[in-house]
């Protein structure tokens, strides 16, 4: 996906997070990217925790299509409605924001973002910007997001695999991890050994 | 409410209702046999495809479906009607024609789409206050409008696969524009009937048509001018359940009009479809469709019901588009009251309608 693509709108949001929907179904970043969320004024950044698609209708379920395809794509081009009558929408926990000086604050925003925000995908050099904060680690273990262990593994991954990683950023991680949760050995393992890291 | 008691009386009914179904499947068992034994037998008023003199033989003709058609593309409307609410010191209805495009094959896609309007319009002189309460009036206006917005969309599509338009139940509104008192509209509405008629006579020219799907219709066009022996007031439905096999459709049928209003409308035809979930009447303007476009319209049709699971999906879809729901119709109350309030028109809802909101012991 590209940088700075506005995805979406924010449709419910309160001061820790908010739920976002995106314009096309299924287009939204996997769970663990880092998005920003507002308009010209604020920058406010959070991490996706969670992708649900359903009905546009809360009255109408949908019924299975089949039996008869082999390929879920050709169940979906003999029923092109498909696409205008679901919606994907995704949510969003707060990370930080952009404070007055213009910098980087792991907290969540002073006022969260109005309601229709735009949501967009982060350049590279935000993202860098965001993860270089050593508080961050510590920000996200301490949230009541959901799926917490699973989110931080992803979005420590899918970080370190946007580009080339040192080795000492590693390193840095798990001494962020080793501070957030201590006396938690099989946890912060358990972590470790899921980061999914692909060879450059 | 005394449930006892109106469990009592609906019992009643169903007895009542097997009883005759016993009687009628009785009667239904031999149809066939009675038909064949007088194929010659005149249905009244009815002519065949050939436009001679329809008898029981065109009854036992039967057609199978052909081969489906890969690419194609099929359109609906469908309206829902604000009434009305004689409470509010302003008094206005609204209409909303609800529209869907579906294309399958090489194209794939969808389009939605819908259109409000609200009366009295000013460019319609014909739409009075009386107008707006009534029902048949009301209905009628709909159907219309459902029609336009529908050869406008189609004459506009440009593809080269077949097009396919579906209204909802009976192809015009017969039964509202016999009940219309207002003269003036009711030949505003025919007048806008023929002319639409028109564009449609016109589009099948172009491999483009349109068909009313009558689910389980309870019409009796043919039972009706059968032997009472063998009729016995029956539906056309139920005989054609008997004469159908599944997915085959019944021969054309032209009902010969009566002198009314409402039958100087461009003539229909009709046929008997069994879709393999229940008999559906399917209604076109006479001579639009010939055997070859009846055959690919008798797949599509199929088609579109098997992916509804009974009932042809555009249709189902463009319902959806068209509902005026409950939370639409509150929202409208609650905006009207604040803009009459707004006026300094004070206005609140009656105590009788407060009354009934609030249900206080």
């Amino acid at each position: 996906m590209e940088d700075n693509k506005i995805i979406g709108e924010i449709i419910e949001v309160s001061s820790r997070s908010a739920i976002a929907q995106s314009y096309e179904l299924y287009d939204c970043p996997p769970i663990g990217s880092v998005v920003k969320c507002g308009d010209d004024k604020e920058d406010i950044y959070g991490v996706i925790t969670n992708i649900e698609t359903r009905s546009i209708d809360p009255g109408r379920r949908p019924n299975p299509k089949g039996p008869g395809f082999s390929e879920v794509n050709e169940l979906y081009k003999s029923n092109p409605e498909i696409t205008h009558l679901m919606k994907t929408e995704f949510n969003i926990v707060f990370l930080g924001y952009k404070n007055n000086e213009n910098t980087t604050e792991i907290s969540i925003p002073p006022t969260p973002p109005r309601i229709f925000s735009f949501v967009s995908t982060l350049p590279e050099d935000e993202m860098i910007n965001i993860f270089s904060d050593e508080g961050l680690v510590k920000f996200i273990v301490n949230s009541n997001m959901e799926l917490k262990d699973d989110v931080i593994i992803m979005i420590i991954s899918k970080y370190l695999n946007s580009k080339i990683t040192k080795t000492e950023e590693i390193g840095s991680f798990t001494s962020q991890l080793v501070g957030a949760l201590p006396d938690q050995i099989t946890r912060i393992t358990n972590i470790i050994q899921n980061l999914n890291l692909q060879e450059k | 409410m005394e449930i006892e008691k109106t469990v009592k009386y609906i019992s009643g009914l169903a007895k009542q209702l097997k009883n005759e179904d016993s009687f009628k499947a009785t009667v239904i068992s031999k149809l066939k046999n009675d038909l064949e034994g007088s194929r010659n037998f005149r249905l009244d008023q009815i002519t065949n495809e050939q436009n001679a003199q329809a008898t029981y033989a065109d009854l036992l003709r039967v057609h199978d479906a052909a081969e489906a058609l890969l690419n194609n593309s099929v359109f609906s409307t469908d309206g829902s009607t604000l009434e009305a609410d004689r409470d509010l010191p302003i008094e206005f209805a609204a209409i909303n024609v609800g529209y869907v495009n579906i294309n399958y094959g090489d194209d794939s896609g969808a389009e939605f789409d819908s259109a409000l309007s609200f009366y009295p319009d000013p460019k319609i002189q014909e739409i009075d206050s009386r107008v707006l309460s009534d029902v048949n009036s009301m209905s009628a206006l709909r159907h219309v409008m459902e029609m336009e917005y529908l050869a406008d969309k189609m004459e506009a599509f440009k593809t080269d696969s077949i097009k396919l338009g579906f209204i909802d139940g009976n192809f015009y509104p017969n039964f509202a524009l016999s009940h219309i008192n207002n003269n003036s509209l009711k030949q505003l509405l025919i007048t806008r009937l023929k002319a639409v008629a028109e564009r449609v006579v016109s589009l099948a020219k172009d491999n483009t048509y349109i068909i009313s799907y009558n689910s389980s219709p309870k019409s009796v066009h043919i039972t009706s001018k059968m032997d009472t022996k063998i009729s016995s007031d029956f539906r056309d439905s139920e005989i054609f359940t008997e004469l159908l096999e599944d997915n085959q459709r019944s021969a054309v049928f032209n009902e010969i009009s009566k002198d009314t209003d409402e039958k100087s409308l461009t003539p229909v035809s009709f046929i008997y479809l069994n879709n393999s979930y229940e008999i559906a009447k399917i209604e076109y303007i006479k001579d639009t469709i010939d055997k070859d476009a009846m055959d690919k319209i008798h797949s599509l049709v199929l088609s579109q019901v098997k992916k509804g699971n009974g009932y042809p999906k555009i249709l189902i879809e463009s319902h959806e588009q068209a509902v005026i729901s409950q939370s639409d119709r509150k929202s409208i109350s609650i905006l009207t009251e604040r803009e009459l309030n707004a006026n300094k028109l004070k206005y609140t809802t009656t105590q009788k309608y407060q009354s009934k909101q609030s249900r206080n012991i």
